[in-house]
């Protein structure tokens, strides 16, 4: 086997998308790299599970928590844990119990359902039979989940997508179309207009209201050419501007909460900072279907991260996950690390989850849920955004906003759906996300009710459902964007008859970390610390940020991903020439072939 | 040489190589799509290897195949899952000079079991250097080879990157069985609609809608 190096340029602490980005920019400008992640999986705290991997976290996280209340220290450099405190867990009740569960054989099935097991003794006060009945059949379905600490989408014109071109990623990389944006508005999800025909085509937008939008919208569009027209509110709220508009309260909402990418809502912008926000969302409308979001397929963050890992590996980069670290240290000019192996390093870049001193981190924390339910939010819709503005339900403070995902996104198995909620941490937010959760899901099999639906309708009933979901279906295939108005109709009235289950229901807090300040950045010009990604929608703030330390790191060059490429098609062309020899080769030894294999 | 107008190719096929660092994926990979041998001293020009394409003519029909270097990513089994993803045959490799390598295939089983997204994956395993015999430095043989393919039900040859033998039987014959198995294929080939590839950059609807 050939030699492992001991010595790289960089050493990368944490496999997150931005240290990801990092490591990929670095080996395809022939920086040696070794990339290092404390966890056993890919992405840091951009990381996705699935359905066992998921309950395992969870008893992590209870028990770390734990752990940290008696303050007990570890010696782990690996912080992972310590950002996720605080966690509820609620399984539905009622599920039904099977009357003779089927043997099982299979050592994967048999070694899930101990998980799901030991998930309900030390989450739950006692081990109900409804509850272990229904985790095991989510967990039959284990692989399918894949569950994202950091749900995120990408706009589908902006740095991410540029980037994922110049890197040339598009072959790990699959994405679909975010499908529609919901407000909250009079205790329903309306759906948010975002394209010139959802504007005109609403039926919720008077047609004066209608052209006052456009005209915003359309003015948006150019606004940097604009400048002269916004300049006295250029640091003033966004809300005052909006309002020179004389747009409904309504459609102010809308611009200020639902159609922008930042965390908490555009409530607080400047008008500079709001214009910016709004018309990065414009900019990507009508590039892939009607939404400018696109979400990564199986889970995202991690596949993100995979992915600039996989092209640092292919320009040499190294790769170790499952580190223990057991120290780290910088004399002689240079970084020593002891893991499995030993390492000496020019540079080190960590993620902020193996910064040894954690005095010098400010953090933000938000509330945050995920749902796995039976059902969409909005019928027939998959991959989707919902926003609760402020003061909507029950009084709450923060925005609140909830994505779903589901088999759309490849994130599911066929008819479950995950439902992510966040919203910033007050002294209310729990409770607040508690109140969203009991408005939005039921938490329990109402079996009467489904006796007697069952007795008085017999087979019937089965028939019946058949044929509306056959419909549904019809309906989505012909001709989505046409009937869009009456689908939507029906499904309110559909939607009042029952709400999603929530099968289970996670509630945590996660602390957003960021160095204090650049004083404290350390002395040591060799050092880089990524701080945690914030929670908003979009991955362009992260890939901005890897791009300017990156840029940081290295001025002298210009095009980070532009040689490789050159080669590469030279390489190509070589290869092509080759091929048709090689082909006629093949065929004639066809024969052959058969005689000598097994 | 223009690139084969895809319209006459039958099927794309992704295969994939996995095994122990140093037993030749790399080196099995160049010889085929390649036909070239890398002197041992050259192991950089690997580097950039990410994936080969090379479209193949069986029966009278072209594939085209996608093969996939694990950019040494299995030294530490740190291979990403989009690696596994979506492939229809995978070429596990040892050397025959070497029963650690051997002997690992287990665990390599037990990766691609936990990774891969169907279970009717062709497999083969592919002893490489057999070339090495000749210096009396074999350490497996080709019963023993024979024998471990038939319990875990895959093909099986030996092959030497360095002297060609076997190469192209070993990816020919897994493409063969591919072709013998639609299941397999058949309904990847058409991607599920709505997906969207960053290689196929500027799709149809086009234009800002404001
Ligand atoms: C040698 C070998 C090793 C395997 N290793 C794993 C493993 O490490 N982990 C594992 O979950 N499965 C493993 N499997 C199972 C195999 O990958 C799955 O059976 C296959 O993916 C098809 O799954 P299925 O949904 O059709 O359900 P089945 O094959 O019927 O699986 C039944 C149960 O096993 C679970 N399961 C199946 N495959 C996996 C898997 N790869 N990882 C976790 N759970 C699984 C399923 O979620 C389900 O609960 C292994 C199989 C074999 C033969
Ligand atoms: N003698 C001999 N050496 C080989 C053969 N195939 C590969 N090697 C050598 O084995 C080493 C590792 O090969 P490489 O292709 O990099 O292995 P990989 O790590 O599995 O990709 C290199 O020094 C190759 O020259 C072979 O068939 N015969
Ligand atoms: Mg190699």
């Amino acid at each position: 086997m050939e030699e492992l190096k001991t010595h790289y340029d960089y050493i990368i602490l944490g496999t997150g998308i931005q240290e990801s980005i990092l490591a990929s920019a670095l080996a395809r400008n022939n920086k040696t790299v070794l990339h290092i992640d404390g966890n056993q999986f890919y992405g840091g705290n951009e990381c996705s599970f699935n359905f066992s991997e998921f309950l395992e976290w969870i008893m992590n996280v209870q028990k770390n928590d734990n752990k940290a209340k008696q303050s007990t220290t570890t010696n782990d450099i690996n912080k992972f844990y310590d950002s996720y405190h605080d966690i509820d867990i609620k399984i539905l009740s009622g599920y039904d119990i099977p009357d003779n569960e089927p043997e099982i054989t299979n050592r994967f099935a048999l070694q899930n359902n101990k998980i799901a097991e030991e998930f309900l003794k030390q989450t739950q006060t006692s081990v109900e039979k409804d509850k272990l009945a229904l985790l095991k059949d989510l967990i039959k379905d284990n692989r399918q989940f894949y569950i994202s600490l950091l749900p995120k989408m990408a706009y589908s014109r902006g740095p991410f997508i540029d980037l994922l071109i110049k890197a040339d990623l598009g072959n790990y990389l699959e994405f679909r179309s975010m499908e529609k944006t919901y407000i909250y508005n009079n205790d329903v999800f309306e759906n948010v207009p975002c394209t010139k025909e959802d504007v005109f085509n609403s039926k919720q937008i008077k047609v004066i209201e209608k052209r006052k939008l456009m005209k915003f919208l359309t003015f948006v569009m150019n606004y940097r050419l604009e400048k002269e027209s916004y300049e006295e509110y250029k640091d003033k709220p966004y809300s005052e501007y909006i309002k020179t508009y004389k747009l409904n309260p309504e459609l102010q909402q809308v611009i200020l909460q639902a159609i922008n990418d930042s965390e908490e809502g555009l409530e607080d912008a400047t008008t500079e900072e709001g214009l910016a926000s709004t018309y990065r969302y414009l900019k990507s409308l009508g590039k892939w279907g009607n939404s400018p979001l696109i979400c990564p397929l199986y889970g995202g963050g991690s596949e993100i991260s995979q992915a600039f890992c996989r092209s640092c590996a292919v320009y040499g980069g190294v790769y170790m996950l499952d580190q223990k670290i057991n120290s780290l240290e910088f004399k002689n000019n240079q970084y020593h690390l002891d893991c499995e192996l030993k390492f000496t390093g020019d540079h080190l870049i960590s993620s902020i989850d193996y910064l040894q001193d954690q005095s010098n981190i400010e953090i933000t924390d938000y509330h945050k849920a995920i749902i796995i339910t039976d059902k969409p939010l909005k019928k027939n819709i998959d991959i989707s955004i919902y926003i609760i503005p402020p003061n909507t339900i029950n009084n709450n403070k923060n925005r609140i906003m909830l994505i779903q995902q589901g088999y759309q996104a490849n994130c599911c198995p066929k008819s479950k759906y995950i439902i992510y909620i966040c919203t910033k941490a007050t002294d209310t937010s729990k409770e607040e996300i508690k109140n969203v959760i009991q408005q939005l899901f039921e938490d329990k099999n109402d079996i009467s009710e489904k006796n007697k639906l069952d007795e008085m309708e017999g087979e019937n009933n089965e028939n019946i459902k058949k044929d509306e979901e056959a419909n549904d279906n019809n309906n989505k295939n012909d001709d989505d964007d046409d009937d869009d108005d009456e689908e939507e109709e029906e499904e309110e009235e559909e939607e009042e008859a029952s709400k999603p289950k929530a099968y289970i229901s996670v509630i945590f807090k996660q602390s957003i970390r960021k160095q204090k300040s650049l004083e404290t950045k350390l002395d040591k010009t060799t050092l880089t610390i990524i701080d945690d990604m914030l929670p908003g929608i979009s991955m362009e703030t992260p890939v901005e940020n890897a791009l300017s330390i990156f840029r940081q790191l290295h001025p002298e060059i210009e095009e980070i991903y532009s040689k490789p490429q050159e080669e590469e098609e030279e390489k190509e062309e070589k290869q092509e020439e080759g091929q048709k020899e090689q082909e006629e080769q093949i065929t004639n030894e066809n024969e052959a072939v058969e005689e000598q294999t097994q | 040489m223009p690139p084969t107008p895809d319209k006459e190719i039958a099927a794309t096929f992704k295969l994939l190589l996995i095994g122990d660092s140093g037993t030749g994926k790399s080196s099995l990979l160049l010889r085929f799509t390649d036909d070239t041998w890398l002197h041992p001293d050259e192991v950089s020009a690997t580097i950039g290897v990410d994936f080969k394409v090379k479209v193949v003519d069986i029966d009278e029909s072209k594939y085209k195949l996608t093969i996939w270097d694990t950019a040494g990513q299995e030294r530490f089994r740190t291979l990403t899952s989009s690696y596994y993803r979506g492939a229809q045959g995978v070429i596990l490799v040892y050397d025959v000079s070497s029963r650690a390598t051997f002997e690992h295939l287990n665990l390599w089983f037990n990766e691609l079991d936990t990774y891969s997204s169907s279970q009717e994956v062709i497999k083969m395993i592919v002893g490489n250097k057999v070339d090495k015999e000749s210096s009396g430095s074999r350490e497996v043989s080709r019963k023993e080879g024979e024998a471990f393919a038939r319990k875990m039900g895959t093909l099986f040859i030996e092959a030497s990157a360095k002297t060609k033998t076997g190469v192209k039987d070993a990816f020919i014959e897994v493409v063969r069985k591919i072709i013998e198995t639609p299941s397999l294929w058949q309904k990847q080939q058409n991607k599920t609609p709505g997906t969207i590839h960053m290689n196929d950059d500027e799709a149809p609807q086009g234009g800002c809608a404001c």
